[in-house]
């Protein structure tokens, strides 16, 4: 009894399988088998889910074409492997036929196995792709987010590519970077001679030279830059790859240790200056007192009263002389450590210099005359710390007097120019020579040409202090043999005051 | 039909894995090779399964290996009629495999709604321990019927027993 009485209508490329409700097998076309991976289970009376899998899982679908709630379904393209290792491809139909099912297999591998050669070469072109746009993202974030910069430029030096840290280390965006010359960036002309002068072959490169470049804004930033030859992607041509890192901050921390070696260097010299000032200075005055007690603790009951007055004056004069030198030296020391004060109040300034000029006169003798001229209308009023103004002068004046050795007057002038009182203080004495002069302000500093003229050279430094801390200027002109004149300019305005401390005291 | 069989399939883009973890987990091998499924394959593999109140069952999986997805051509439904569970499975060295995750889930569960789920991050060994946590915070709150988001390799078989084995479970001891 055969269910497929009117299989006429089937076409001879399509094998077939007649199945009860319960999927057991009814009838099966001639060359079914090959369709089946498991032809032992392919037999009548057996259930078709054993040879047929696929049908596994389906089994209310089955039912629903049985009572006709569905016409068919179908499964296209299902792989089978061949007893000789070669893919079969069918696809699976289900019908209703009579009261029983037809599954109708049809062999579609000759399409299918040139669908798979289509569909492989789109994969893999396609994974091939995503592979490389994530390579691509990966370098591209790379280069973004590295912190020196980078250019890409042509052979004729035409920028291609530029990251983000070149933008922002040059300040430019990078539309603007993009097709110019990167000899807007890097001045140096030899640089980029030699950059350009690299082959693939040579295969060293140019390694952290550091180079002046020019940002957008004109400044002027060194930066450390290497730079090699890349083969681009056609072939023969080259790119330039530079990388640089912005070495300015580098720099000036160099130049600011460089200093502060400097300084420690002149402090050294300062320390070295000032055990030989000290050892000469209190020496020569203590060898001199020394000697006088001695004589007089052996020889004072011969000696006559002025005599012994003679030996008590010159121990009494040393020792003076220490005690200005002492105090000097504090003068200076608090100077240096910024805990000399600037406490100015209103006080007379011609006054002030005609007083001071008389009480030296009393001090020097008849050989120096101080002669102090004042301009006219000179106010009466300034804010000015006396005591530093004091230790201006008397230093001035001193100085003045003791370099005048032969004698003579020294001009004392007090002017206002603006809103400044000007002070000179001229001598027509030994001069100071011109290599002298741009250290003359500092401590334990002496000129060349003072012989036995005694001294501690911290007057000067003394000078330049407390006129530092009224904000003013000192400026010295002198001649050798002629003599010199220091000019003192001194802000009149209260803001000397209010701006307190000079900062590098 | 005597033992117990049932239906899993393989769904995800193309080129993830899908082929080459059924390949580990039935054969124990890998290839380094792609070779894109066209159609559908199904390997069959038995498990035992235990379970402390059910005892254990012998149970026939037909993994039905199914061409991945591509831009121009959509999974067929007609293949996932009747399956009790898939396997997701998405490439985590390319992140638009893992945003169609959802996709795949959706589409399954439309058909099936109480099918289960695994998703399968596969080539697991290709990845930085870190990457994958940023990875994972991609995937969608899952739906009660993902059972789990598993981390595999079919190259080392990191995770490929596993995450068969507790698809496989859960369809029989939940199923229908
Ligand atoms: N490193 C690594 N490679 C894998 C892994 N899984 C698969 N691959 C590779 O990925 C490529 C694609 O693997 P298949 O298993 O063919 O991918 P598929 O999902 O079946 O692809 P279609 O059949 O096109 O959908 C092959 O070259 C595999 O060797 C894995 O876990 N790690
Ligand atoms: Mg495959």
């Amino acid at each position: 009894m055969s269910v497929l009485l009117n299989k006429l209508f089937i076409p001879s490329s399509v094998e077939y399988l007649a199945i009860d409700a319960q999927l057991f097998i009814l009838e099966l076309s001639a060359k079914v088998h090959q369709f089946t991976d498991c032809p032992q289970e392919l037999k009548l009376g057996q259930d078709a889910r054993l040879a047929f899998p696929e049908l596994v899982g389906i089994e209310t679908i089955l039912q629903e074409i049985l009572c006709g709630q569905r016409s068919d379904f179908e499964l296209q393209g299902i792989a089978r492997s061949t007893s000789d290792g070669r893919t079969l491809y069918l696809n699976l139909t289900c019908e209703k036929i009579g009261d029983n099912l037809i599954l109708l297999a049809e062999d579609v591998t000759e399409m299918m196995v040139l669908r798979q050669s289509l569909m492989q070469r789109a994969n893999e072109a396609e994974l091939l792709l995503s592979a490389l746009t994530a390579s691509e993202d990966y370098n591209k974030k790379i280069i973004s987010s590295m912190g020196d910069a980078l250019f890409v430029t042509t052979v004729s030096g035409s920028i291609k590519t530029a990251n983000q840290a070149a933008q922002k280390l040059f300040h430019y965006t990078e539309s603007e970077l993009i097709g110019t010359s990167i000899s807007k960036i890097i001045t140096d002309r030899d640089f980029l001679y030699r950059a350009s002068q690299q082959n693939l072959l040579s295969g060293d490169f140019l390694k952290n030279v550091e180079v002046l470049c020019r940002t957008q804004d004109s400044q002027e930033i060194i930066v450390e830059f290497s730079c090699s030859a890349i083969q681009t992607t056609t072939k023969g041509l080259l790119a330039f790859v530079y990388i640089g890192r912005d070495i300015t901050e580098r720099k000036r921390a160099e130049a600011e240790t460089n200093r502060a070696l400097a300084q420690q260097k002149e402090l050294n010299e300062l320390k070295s200056r000032f055990v030989s000032m000290t050892s000469h200075e209190f020496r020569t005055p203590l060898t001199s007192i020394l000697m006088s007690v001695d004589l007089l603790e052996n020889f004072a009951d011969q000696w006559s009263e002025t005599k012994k007055q003679t030996h008590l004056q010159r121990i009494r004069q040393c020792s003076l002389n220490m005690k200005d030198l002492l105090e000097d030296v504090l003068t200076i020391g608090r100077a240096e450590s910024g805990k000399l004060d600037f406490k100015p109040s209103l006080l007379d300034p011609a006054e002030f210099c005609c007083n001071l000029a008389e009480e030296m006169q009393l001090t020097i003798g008849q050989q120096h005359t101080i002669q102090f001229i004042c301009q006219a209308d000179l106010i009466r009023q300034a804010w000015l710390d006396e005591k530093l103004l004091r230790h201006i002068f008397t230093n001035l004046l001193s100085n003045a007097i003791k370099y005048s050795p032969q004698g003579g007057t020294v001009d004392f002038t007090l002017t206002r120019t603006g809103d400044h009182l000007q002070f000179i203080v001229r001598d027509h004495g030994i001069g100071i020579p011109p290599d002298d002069c741009q250290h003359i302000f500092d401590s334990f500093h002496r000129a060349r040409n003072v012989r036995d003229i005694a001294g501690t050279g911290l007057g000067l430094a003394i000078v330049k202090k407390a006129v530092d801390l009224h904000r003013g200027k000192i400026e010295c002109s002198s001649t050798v043999g002629l003599g010199t004149s220091f000019q003192v300019c001194l802000p009149l305005t209260k803001a000397a005051e209010s701006s307190g401390l000079p900062d590098h005291l | 039909m005597g033992i117990l069989s049932k239906k899993l399939c393989m769904v995800g883009d193309f080129g993830v894995g899908k082929t080459s973890l059924i390949r580990r987990f039935v054969e124990r091998q890998f290839s380094d090779r792609y070779l894109s499924t066209v159609g559908v394959k199904i390997s069959r593999k038995t498990m035992t399964i235990a379970d402390s109140e059910r005892g254990t069952q012998d149970l026939k999986l037909l993994i039905w290996d199914i061409e991945g997805q591509t831009k121009f051509k959509a999974i067929a439904p007609s293949y996932l009629q009747g399956a009790s569970g898939i396997l997701a499975v998405a490439d985590l060295t390319r992140q638009e495999t893992v945003e169609h995750l959802a996709d795949h889930i959706r589409n399954f569960l439309a058909i099936n709604q109480h099918g289960f789920i695994a998703v399968a991050l596969n080539k697991a060994d290709l990845i930085d321990r870190e990457e994958l946590a940023q990875i994972r915070n991609l995937l969608e709150q899952p739906s009660e019927q993902v059972i789990g988001v598993y981390q595999t390799s079919a190259k080392t078989g990191e995770s490929v027993d596993t995450i068969f084995e507790h698809l496989t479970k859960r369809i029989w001891t939940k199923g229908n």
